[in-house]
């Protein structure tokens, strides 16, 4: 039996209201995600500065299968200490020393029979990050992540060199950190460590306009590995440095890797093992007459040790 | 008749939002990730930065420097207009084609920097007392 004509409108009022419910719920749960997703990273620079500082070093970003591990090991190392964040479904750290932002951590996991490891990201500091972008496609590097605006952080954008080295450039929304020797628990150096000197040099003096001071060779023989410093606004940035050639029998990756200033790198090498990392490089002395060593953390990230020095004057206030 | 009065287009419209509501929500959910893999022109880039290297990092032998240099005594920004500086560092030896911190006499696939430019160390000023800092937790 079909129903009354009068029994129409009801049935619509009816149904209309659960569909209202259930509207009413779906909103507050996307709202919810929403708000999740839009949950700003911590600027830069607090309060905003207008420094720009094209090609320094201003950021780190490590993925890690086991974020709670990761700040054990690196607080514990480094002093940093974290503001963990939701970034959708995504676990994130923002690591800082002595009030200064140093890195961001996020969560990953890692299938069982994944057998990669973790590597930090390292960050520069770029004026037009859609410009870089230009010119990583026509040097041959490659874009890994488009540019993208990041809340509260600036433009930000991932690339690969045509040698595959992977780096990150942001365009900061609260300007660049001063031009200040680097505190203990600091990025203070990178290095890239590539195949083709001359040609990784010239791809990212193309990016980032540096100047480049070829070094004296090592051991001074022909075939010693090429080394050049690369400086931006009148400071050194990063050395870039052939791989030996026994490196290529065994590994053929290229990559950048970041050395945090520690007062003491044998002690900061003990205490990395207590922590549960791994050495991969024995403290030794380099060139400015510190010790420089190489660790892994528990996940397997690579991260450098290096001791600064200071002079007297460098020592004194402004 | 006003069509909002009317029950079949209200659960229409309703319909209509939902399903609205629905598509901007997925469009912004996503890891935050970044990586080889995926579109990456999306917020939902599948995240692989994992890299297989990182235990090999014994193959340079003794004198094979990878830290910045200590370029004495102009430690820190260089002259833009000044000399050279003539103390280098020990155990820097000349290269195999010449001078090299300025005046490099090979031919690069890079730009040499200017002539006087001398080879600069990292900024060597000390730290700034901060006004603001980050909110911090302790771990």
């Amino acid at each position: 039996m079909s129903p009354s004509p009068d029994h129409k409108p009801r049935r619509f009022r009816m149904a209309g209201a659960r569909v209202a419910r259930l509207a009413v719920w779906l909103c507050l749960t996307s709202a919810s995600s929403l708000a999740a997703q839009a949950q700003p990273l911590t600027p830069l620079m607090n309060p905003p500065s207008s420094e720009r500082h094209v090609g320094k070093f201003i950021f780190a970003e490590l993925v890690t299968p086991d974020l709670i591990a990761s700040k054990r090991f690196y607080g514990g190392l480094f002093g940093w200490t974290f503001r963990e964040l939701k970034l959708g479904e995504t676990d994130y750290a923002e690591a800082s020393v002595d009030g200064d932002l140093v890195a961001g951590l996020a969560q990953r996991s890692m299938r069982a029979d994944q057998t990669r490891q973790p590597a930090w990201l390292a960050v520069l500091s770029a004026a037009d990050v859609d410009v870089a972008r230009k010119r990583v496609l026509a040097q041959g590097g490659r874009v890994l992540v488009e540019p993208h605006e990041r809340a509260g952080r600036g433009r930000f954008a991932v690339f690969a060199d045509p040698q595959g080295a992977v780096f990150g450039v942001l365009a900061s929304g609260s300007g660049d950190p001063p031009e200040e020797l680097a505190t203990p628990g600091q990025w203070i150096w990178h290095t890239l460590m590539t195949r083709e000197n001359e040609a990784a040099v010239a791809f990212y003096q193309d990016l980032f306009d540096y100047e480049a001071f070829a070094l004296p060779l090592a051991d001074g023989s022909p075939d010693a590995p090429q080394q050049t410093i690369v400086a931006s606004s009148g400071y050194a940035r990063a050395s870039v440095s052939e791989m030996p050639s026994n490196w290529f029998q065994t590994q053929t990756h290229y990559h950048w890797l970041g050395y945090i200033r520690v007062a003491d790198a044998a002690q900061a090498v003990a205490r990395a093992l207590a922590l549960g990392g791994r050495l991969l490089l024995p403290p030794r002395p380099d060139r400015h007459g510190g010790r420089l060593a190489i660790v892994a953390d528990p996940q397997g990230a690579p991260v450098g040790l290096l001791e600064w020095l200071e002079l007297p004057d460098e020592r004194a206030a402004p | 008749m006003n069509i909002l009065q009317n029950a079949r287009y209200r659960v229409l419209l309703i319909g209509m939002a939902l399903l609205s509501n629905g598509l901007v929500g997925c469009a912004v959910q996503g890891d935050y990730a970044y990586g080889p893999h995926g579109p990456a022109s999306s917020l939902n880039i599948g995240l692989d930065y994992y890299e297989p290297f990182g235990f090999d990092y014994g193959g340079w032998g003794p004198g094979y420097y990878l830290g910045p240099p200590l370029v004495s005594p102009g430690r820190g920004r260089f002259p833009r207009d000044g000399p050279a500086p003539n103390n280098r560092p020990p155990n820097e030896r000349p290269p195999r084609d010449g001078p090299t911190h300025d005046g490099d006499a090979r031919n690069h696939l890079w730009r040499p920097a200017p002539p006087g430019h001398a080879m600069p160390s990292i900024p060597a000023g000390p730290r700034a007392p901060r006004v603001g800092s980050p909110a911090r937790d302790k771990h």
